[in-house]
């Protein structure tokens, strides 16, 4: 019998996990692979419409260069002091420049 | 008449006309949400003293309250998520600082799905909302304890949100008035990002004419949020208006019940001066909507719940619930490289055709009048088990959020078993006050938002 | 003559002087400042918060583009580019990806990619089993200047950085100051084999790649590049490259390829190491900022900001040559800066000659604070009044001496009018740039 082909792999969700620093049990990735896979499977639906020259609309406001001019704004300021504390980072170093 | 069951309207008169106090006002509303809160479950925080009224207007003693994405400063705000769970902010969304410069007064942050996730609020982190007219069924969602405390009397208004739906589906299944206005037309800074391109602010009320009041103090561009403006609609002073029905919503899932209270509903409008007449309309791309708007959002999702990493504020990630992981993976997918065009970039041009949808249709009527759900409220648990089912109940409500427009959810009839029906009224961008004129109109010839559940 | 050819690349980061930080109103000076006591919502990517674009940042961006030559986006934006980091609090960095502000600049014969505006992190402090994070510098913008791989040597890449520090600091878009982290380098390091190193085309790679010339060089490039990080000053630049440079040779030479990575400088040993534990490629899942509405800058702008610009170093230095006669270490010394050169051309409008003007902003800097036309009517004033020294006077007083004889005779004989008659011819020859006194002093002397 042949199994139903899965959208979503058990590796593939494990990836993705793994990129959105999440923990899964092995009775999630289970359930998740299924559920995302028949989700996934509904959003092939959009392949059905021809969309090669329509423009992307990532804001529908419209608006443009909102910008606001270079001064201290005092009214949001939080007074901290102190820092914030997390284990520490051996492994990876960060993407952007320090 | 017990008090705190005055509508925003009378309850403002009836402190200007000093016929109770504040604190009375309160002290009663407070005494009702402790006797029926346990019953729904709408409010996660209730605030037990009152903070001593920041400014003196409009909204003058007059307890408040909002869904528990509000950032409020001081008072716990949750997103319904135990990552937040004892989270206290230290400063207020401008939405919730307008209101308190009105002078309201914060009673409670409302129970909802958590992160917005979900369109029955029976994903939240503290419990399910009941609806208040069967208590074995949700109250809709994400903004289900806003619209259950409304219809239990418990708030006089609430700030809801909505992303796909989720001020107008449990207005819809709660018989209360909720707005969807037009995206940026009130600002989102301190409303806790779900899906930063859809995410609308709205009012919750009990009338439509309490949710123009809230509507009207509310609503502004804000110099903290770079998507908010303000337009003229030019249509605003039209006097004979035509009403559209896009014949996309009325599909045959539609359930027979619902059917005929919007045709009725429909019915009644054209009784009303200001409404010309009433023409049959398309919507092609409604089929698509589902597909298109939970490609986007979850997107979106995935990105603006980075930063729950437990360091500044909060618990860590193991603490998100099983809706949201799921949300933040197939969110994580879309955008992955080799993915991003086949799936979210496709997503952002099927929304344009969405959006070309409503701008057509647009010139050939002024509003359209259409059902909220094709169903009443469901049973809880009953499609809780299949995401992609609970994702189908906003197949009626999410193509308005990718076109930006602005809906307007008010009751308009009740099933054979007492569970109430809304119908929405949907216009162009910047029409809310045509909106709101007309469902103060059709409120006026009907009394459906005066019938309150059995419970209260 | 080497069998490897270096390829460098560079990615190099400016904090543009702004008061605030990129996305919130937020002071934008950290240095030394108390760990997290300039931070907002915004900067902090509290629940709820929402950025909003700084529009001198946005300005600087285009002022750097024009003056790197690069052509200016009509349509622009910003992206989200995600990671997890303690130090990025959204857990995205918004950045620019496919749209960014400046492409396809030329500078000092090296091309430039982008150049692009994003904000930068906080800052991570470690402290044994913890790492501590400070906030400050969250959210301050930054600019991003990415070249081609079009240099060859580290000594190259230093002259490069000290011209791009200079045009920078001229145009008043930022003090570049390494130390301060104001600026930061990142250089991407490769290293090839050449064909046939005898060949012109192989000599001619040790030179900075000249536009101009028809080179027949491979354009091909390795199948990998190391970035090295944590370059923080000016003075370990040639080093930590070089040692790079040696340390993928050695690899190259024992038949090996040197891994795609990133790798950290050590300033206190002198090496680069590994800051990798698995190599792992970033999925950044770009997409458009969605709370930020797009850029368009249009034509008047970028005309307006080019005019502003005014001359920039190169040619201003061209002008000090060709139209000052000055040689070309002093053209580079009055050229250091542009308020020196600025004053230099105040000088010569209040009419002080070319020369003279550089020696003063040269070796005279402490007048760089009095006003122009002051420094230029006392040296007037100095010209006129010079006094000729003792030691010239003496010959001057000799000579005469001998050419007035008689004159001599008669101070001599007491005649006291004689001395003035001989101080007026000294004065004479002197063209009245003798002290009288001293005149006086030393002819008597002379004559007792």
């Amino acid at each position: 019998m042949q199994t139903k082909k899965q959208r979503f792999a058990e590796e593939q969700v494990l990836h993705l996990a793994k990129l959105a620093r999440l923990t899964l049990t092995d009775e999630e990735i289970n359930r998740f692979q299924a559920q995302l896979s028949s989700i996934l499977e509904y959003f092939e639906k959009l392949k059905e419409l021809e969309t090669s020259g329509v423009k992307e609309t990532s804001q529908v406001t419209g608006l443009l260069n909102v910008i606001r001019a270079d001064q201290a704004d005092e009214a949001c300021h939080l007074q901290r002091g102190g820092y914030y504390k997390t284990k520490a980072i051996f492994e990876e170093v960060s993407p952007t420049q320090k | 008449m017990e008090i705190s069951k005055l509508s925003l309207r009378q309850a403002i008169d009836g402190l200007v006309q000093k016929k109770f106090s504040a604190q009375e006002l309160f002290d009663a509303t407070l005494a009702r949400i402790r006797k029926l809160n346990p019953k729904i479950n709408a409010f996660i925080t209730v605030v037990e003293k009152p903070s001593p009224s920041a400014g003196s207007g409009p909204l003058s003693g007059i307890p408040f309250s909002t869904k528990d994405i509000f950032i409020t400063k001081g008072i716990r705000t949750t997103a319904a998520s135990r990552v937040l769970e004892n989270y206290l902010p230290e400063y207020d969304a401008t939405v919730v600082a307008k209101i308190k410069e009105a002078g309201g007064v914060l009673i409670g942050k409302e129970n909802c799905d958590a992160w917005g996730h979900g369109s029955s609020t029976e994903n939240s982190d503290f419990g399910i909302t009941k609806n208040p007219y069967d208590l074995e069924r949700v109250a809709g969602g994400s903004s289900g304890g806003s619209a259950a405390a409304l219809a239990c009397d418990l708030t006089f208004l609430s700030i809801g949100e909505d992303t796909g739906g989720s001020i107008r589906l449990p207005a819809s299944f709660c018989n209360v008035v909720g707005l969807k206005p037009t995206y940026g037309r009130i600002s989102r800074y301190g409303s806790i990002a779900m899906a930063s391109s859809l995410d609308c602010v709205g009012p919750m009320a009990k009338t439509v004419e309490d949710c123009e009041i809230v509507f009207n103090l509310i609503a502004g561009p804000d110099p903290y949020d770079a998507t908010s403006l303000e337009k003229e609609n030019p249509r605003q002073s039209k006097a004979k208006l035509q009403i559209g029905v896009p014949k996309e919503f009325f599909s045959s899932a539609l359930d027979g019940e619902v059917l005929q209270s919007v045709k009725s509903a429909l019915q009644k409008l054209q009784e009303l001066p200001e409404i010309e007449g009433i023409d049959e309309v398309s919507l092609p791309h409604t089929e698509y909507g589902i597909a298109t708007y939970y490609l986007i959002q979850t997107s979106e999702v995935s990105s603006n719940l980075a930063r729950y990493d437990g360091i500044r504020y909060g618990l860590g990630r193991e603490f998100f619930g099983d809706e949201a992981k799921r949300r933040i993976i197939l969110g994580t997918f879309t955008l992955s490289a080799g993915y991003y065009e086949a799936y979210y970039k496709k997503a952002m041009r099927v929304r344009t055709l969405i959006c070309r949808d409503f701008e057509e249709v647009f010139k050939k009527v002024d509003l359209l009048v259409a059902p909220v759900s094709a169903t009443v409220a469901f049973k809880i648990g009953e499609r809780s088990g299949d995401p992609l089912q609970m994702y189908l109940s906003d197949v009626l409500t999410v193509t308005a959020n990718l076109a930006g427009i602005p809906a307007l959810v008010l009751p308009c009839g009740f099933n054979q078993a007492g569970l109430p029906i809304g119908m929405q009224i949907m216009g162009p961008q910047f029409s809310e006050k045509t909106l709101l004129r007309v469902g103060k109109a059709y409120q006026g010839i009907t009394d459906w938002h005066q019938r309150k559940p059995k419970l209260s | 003559m080497s069998d490897f050819q270096p390829i460098i690349g560079l990615e190099i980061h400016v904090q543009p002087k702004t008061i605030s930080k990129m996305f919130c109103g937020c002071s934008a000076s950290y240095f030394g400042k108390p760990a997290n006591t300039q931070v907002c919502p915004v900067c902090l990517g509290l629940p709820g918060s929402l950025p909003v674009p700084n529009s001198l940042a946005i300005k600087q961006t285009i002022r750097l583009g024009l003056a790197l030559g690069c052509e200016i986006a009509e349509h622009s934006k910003f992206d989200r580019k995600h990671y997890f980091y303690p130090d990025l609090p959204k857990g995205y960095q918004i950045s620019q990806y496919d749209l960014p502000l400046c492409q396809k600049g030329e500078f000092e014969g090296v091309q430039v990619r982008r150049v692009h505006l994003e904000e930068d992190t906080g800052k991570l402090l470690h402290q044994g089993r913890d790492t501590l994070i400070d906030f400050n510098r969250c959210g301050v913008p930054l600019i991003e200047i990415v070249t081609e791989p079009d240099l060859y040597e580290a000594a190259s890449v230093k002259k490069f950085l000290q011209k791009l520090r200079h045009l920078i600091r001229w145009i008043e878009v930022s003090e570049a100051d390494m130390e301060k982290g104001s600026m930061r380098l990142e250089p991407n390091v490769s290293v090839k084999k050449i064909k046939n190193p005898a060949s012109p085309a192989g000599r001619q790679r040790s030179k900075i790649k000249d536009p101009n010339q028809n080179s027949k060089i491979d354009q091909e490039l390795p199948p990998y590049k190391v970035e090295i990080k944590n370059i923080n000053s000016f003075r370990f630049v040639e080093k930590a490259i070089n040692f790079e440079i040696q340390r993928q040779i050695e690899i190259l030479k024992r038949d090996g390829m040197p891994i795609q990575e990133t790798r950290g400088w050590v300033e206190n040993k002198g090496i680069t190491v590994s800051q990798r534990t698995k190599e792992e490629a970033h999925d950044y899942r770009y997409f458009p900022e969605p709370d930020i509405p797009p850029l368009e800058v249009n034509d008047s702008l970028i005309k307006k900001l080019k005019n502003e610009l005014g001359e920039l170093p190169k040619q201003a230095q061209a002008r000090l040559i060709r139209e000052c006669g000055l040689s070309s270490q002093e053209t580079d010394l009055v050229s250091r800066e542009k308020s020196i050169f600025e004053y230099f051309k105040r000088l010569l409008l209040e009419g002080v000659s070319a020369k003279e003007a550089a020696r003063i902003v040269i070796h005279k800097p402490n007048l760089l604070e009095s006003e122009p036309k002051v420094v230029a009517s006392h040296l007037k004033a100095e010209k006129e009044s010079t006094v000729v020294l003792g030691t010239e006077i003496a010959p001057i007083v000799e000579k005469v001496l001998q050419q007035n004889p008689k004159a001599a005779a008669d101070f001599q004989g007491g005649k006291s009018g004689a001395l003035q008659f001989l101080i007026g011819q000294v004065m004479k020859q002197t063209k009245g740039k003798t002290d009288p006194q001293l005149t006086s002093q030393l002819l008597k002397e002379r004559l007792s």
